[in-house]
């Protein structure tokens, strides 16, 4: 126990611990974030029932829901360097997009995972408004860019947010994949240090604990955000 | 596409079908009924054993499948006692009893918070009837609750199967050759990434279609002529 | 909303000039394994040490540029280096004429036998010849590491055994102490090691080696400096470094400090 601690500590294990599961949490807010802008635009075409684009949406949500996230991971860092390098290249930081390639991927990877769980949250929550509302507001002529800022959103969100909560809970552990292609997260960390200090349980424990840690006030969280959006409307939960 | 990348790839990554099969069979025929029995034990009236059973829930439905997989193989693998005992070493030494176990632990978890949340939504009144009419609490389970449950779970469930298919693949992670397992190998030896990534990707779209056309005939069946309107989330 | 937007655009900006600046530098971008001991070992803060780490300082000092080292599990890194994700690839990476169809090698920098491994109280270990060895682990499990010439070899000459692939050394010498497997397949300094540390001391060699004069096809001829397809600059200027540091007598140098033996393979020019 003792050779743990000097290892934890001495070696400096335990900051590198900590610094892997930063990069875990902005792994995952990143990647949700992406998910969500990429999901919301999906989800409002599926919502309003667009003819052909729809059924596409359709179906890149059954696939990728329907391909493991470990092969989606492979094929998205392998498949696409040439395109990333020329976008940095353009942007003129060749080098530290190389040297951010498994984050950027990482992240690329999380938010198509999500954002496919995310549109069937959203379209779920833009069904469950009543035509009312909508009808309502056209007859006050609102503008539609009102109509959805103003009207739309608002209560998608609120209906959307127990969903919503699920897939963040499922891309905050999705992120443990990106570690097989090497990327520094928490997971990846401590299967190095398991691998050099040669004691895997105590390190393994270690990282589900700081998941548990962070799924844990992820749903603290949620509790107060959905009390705070629920404030006004009466209908017992 | 190579017709000789086909050839070579197809008979591996259908051995590796086979694994994935029987991973997600074990889930699903061992992961179901323990799913709703400690499902039932979390809303008993004996506190302890219900906060037991729910802390264990939230530990595997907190962690991800790959920190449970190497708690289990590699963490448990170290022990000295495990090693000893032949029934532990039976399931940890083996990596596909290893996986199949972290599996069915996981989706235990998962399926009793399903079921939880199906017998917490059954109406009070329906109890009390069925109480009511004399039934003992283990004829209303069987009658009244469970069906109903059941029903209200259904679709929850069917996203839990697909699930269970798709982390499957993380087994690889463990040494596994299921399909996952052979597509790295695959594409370790012959380069060819994305055109292998292509088969693997077709085999478990078919394993899950097929899992998901079954989830609706039982969702058909059980509704016995009622029409629900309720689509499966795939 | 305008101002968050107006934050996101000012925060873009903020990072590309800063990735501006951070551009530009004479740096070697080597792909390594870092889960190999002793060839390749990657620490908490990414430096990497080892054999591998020791001749790629070598030829990027002989260069005159900078080393940084990328870790990647053993079977991406030549996908890795065919989409340009780092320059060079130094990890014991064997030379086939399968991998060359795929990337360019610099010449061979090194050559090792390799060996089974067994527990010292197998009936194996006091095997005499490869043949016997291959009948005696029919049937048994074998850990070798995805992606190398090892596991290409005991796939093809072990058929009927259990031949089981990880993606990392570390971990293939974590289930062989564990006892899941009955054997491991891999080249004498990784069981030099291995057998030094706690764990392995139960371990010991199959005294027989397998040379790569072997069977070449599979196994290959020596270790190379990969590069990518088509890069024929890169390549001769890594040429001339390893060919200088061959004269030199680093190679062995660099071999006898981590293998205990003169492995290195001479510049033929």
């Amino acid at each position: 126990m003792t050779d743990v601690w000097r290892f934890l500590f001495e070696q400096g294990w335990a900051v590198s611990l900590l610094k892997g599961s930063a990069v875990t949490l902005g792994l995952g807010l990143l990647g949700m974030c992406l998910g969500l802008i990429i999901a919301l635009p999906l989800a409002i075409v599926r919502w309003r029932e667009v003819r052909l684009v729809g059924r596409l949406v359709e179906a890149y949500t059954m696939l990728v829901r329907s391909i493991p996230g470990l092969l989606i991971i492979y094929l998205i860092f392998f498949g696409s360097v040439q395109t990333v390098d020329s976008i940095g290249a353009f942007f003129g930081f060749q080098a530290a997009v190389r040297s951010a390639y498994p984050f950027l991927m990482g992240m690329l990877a999380i938010s198509i995972i999500s954002s496919a769980y995310s549109v069937e949250v959203l379209r779920g929550a833009l069904q469950t408004i009543p035509e009312g509302l909508i009808e309502a507001s056209k007859s006050l002529a609102m503008p539609r860019r009102a109509i959805y800022l103003r009207i739309v959103l608002p209560l998608m969100l609120r209906n959307a947010l127990s969903g919503l909560n699920n897939v963040w809970q499922m891309t905050i552990k999705d992120t443990s994949l990106v570690s097989v292609v090497g990327l520094g997260e928490l997971m990846r960390t401590a299967a190095l240090a398991a691998g050099i200090s040669r004691s895997p349980l105590v390190f393994y424990l270690i990282a589900g604990a700081v998941f548990l840690l962070i799924t844990f006030a992820s749903q603290r969280l949620f509790v107060v955000c959905e009390r705070h959006l629920n404030r006004g409307f009466l209908e017992a939960r | 596409m190579d017709m000789e990348l086909l050839q070579e790839a197809i008979p591996f990554l259908l051995k590796g079908a086979q694994v994935t099969l029987i991973i997600g069979l074990f889930g699903v025929l061992i992961g179901l009924p323990l799913g709703i029995v400690v499902g039932l034990v979390r809303l008993s009236r004996h506190r302890r054993t219900a906060a037991c059973f729910s802390a264990f829930s939230a530990f595997f439905r907190g962690t991800p499948l790959l920190v449970q997989l190497f708690i289990i193989y590699y963490g448990f693998g170290q022990l000295e006692f495990v090693r000893a005992t032949p029934l532990l070493w039976w399931v940890v030494g083996s990596s596909l009893h290893c996986a199949i176990l972290t599996v069915v632990l996981n989706t235990v978890a998962y399926t009793s918070e399903i079921f939880r949340g199906a017998f917490q939504s059954i109406p009070k009144g329906m109890v009390e009837a069925a109480q009511a009419c004399g039934m003992s609490w283990w004829v209303a389970l069987l009658r009244v609750r469970f069906p109903l449950a059941l029903r209200q779970a259904l679709p929850a469930y069917g996203n839990e199967v697909a699930i269970v298919i798709k982390e499957s693949s993380l087994a690889s992670t463990i040494t596994v050759l299921e399909i996952t397992g052979y597509a790295k190998r695959l594409m370790s030896e012959t380069f060819a990434i994305i055109e292998i990534f292509v088969i693997a990707s077709v085999f478990y779209l078919a394993i899950n279609l097929l899992a998901m056309l079954l989830v609706r005939q039982v969702e058909k069946y059980l509704s016995g002529g009622v029409r629900t309107g309720r689509k499966i989330h795939i | 909303m305008k101002k968050t937007l107006l934050a996101l655009v000012c925060g873009t900006a903020l990072i590309a000039s800063a990735g501006a600046v951070s551009a530009a530098e004479d740096t070697l971008t080597v792909g390594t394994e870092g889960d190999a001991p002793p060839y390749s070992m990657a620490d908490v803060n990414g430096n990497v040490t080892g054999y591998d780490a020791d001749i790629a300082n070598a030829v990027c000092a002989e260069m005159k540029v900078k080393c940084r080292f990328v870790v990647q599990s053993f079977s991406t890194l030549i996908p890795s280096l065919s989409t340009d994700r780092f320059d060079v690839i130094v990890s014991g990476l064997g030379i086939t004429e399968a991998r060359k169809k795929q990337i360019d090698y610099s010449i061979p920098y090194g050559g090792v036998p390799q060996y089974y491994v067994v527990a010292k109280d197998s009936p194996i270990a006091s095997v005499g010849s490869i043949a016997e060895i291959e009948k005696m682990l029919d049937g048994k499990t074998i850990g070798v590491v995805n992606g190398t010439t090892y596991a290409k070899y005991v796939q093809k000459h072990l058929p009927k055994s259990e031949v089981k692939t990880y993606d990392a050394t570390t971990q293939m010498l974590a289930d062989l102490e564990a006892g899941r497997i009955d054997s491991a397949y891999s080249d004498s300094p990784t069981w030099t090691d291995f057998i030094k540390t706690p764990g392995g001391a139960r371990f010991t060699r199959v005294k027989v080696p397998v040379s790569q004069a072997d069977d070449p096809a599979v196994l290959g001829y020596g270790m190379g400096i990969g590069i990518r397809k088509g890069n024929t600059a890169l390549q001769s200027k890594v040429d001339t470094a390893l060919c200088a540091l061959s004269k030199k007598g680093e190679l062995t140098t660099i071999s006898k400090k981590w293998f205990d033996e003169d492995y290195a393979i001479a510049c033929k020019q």
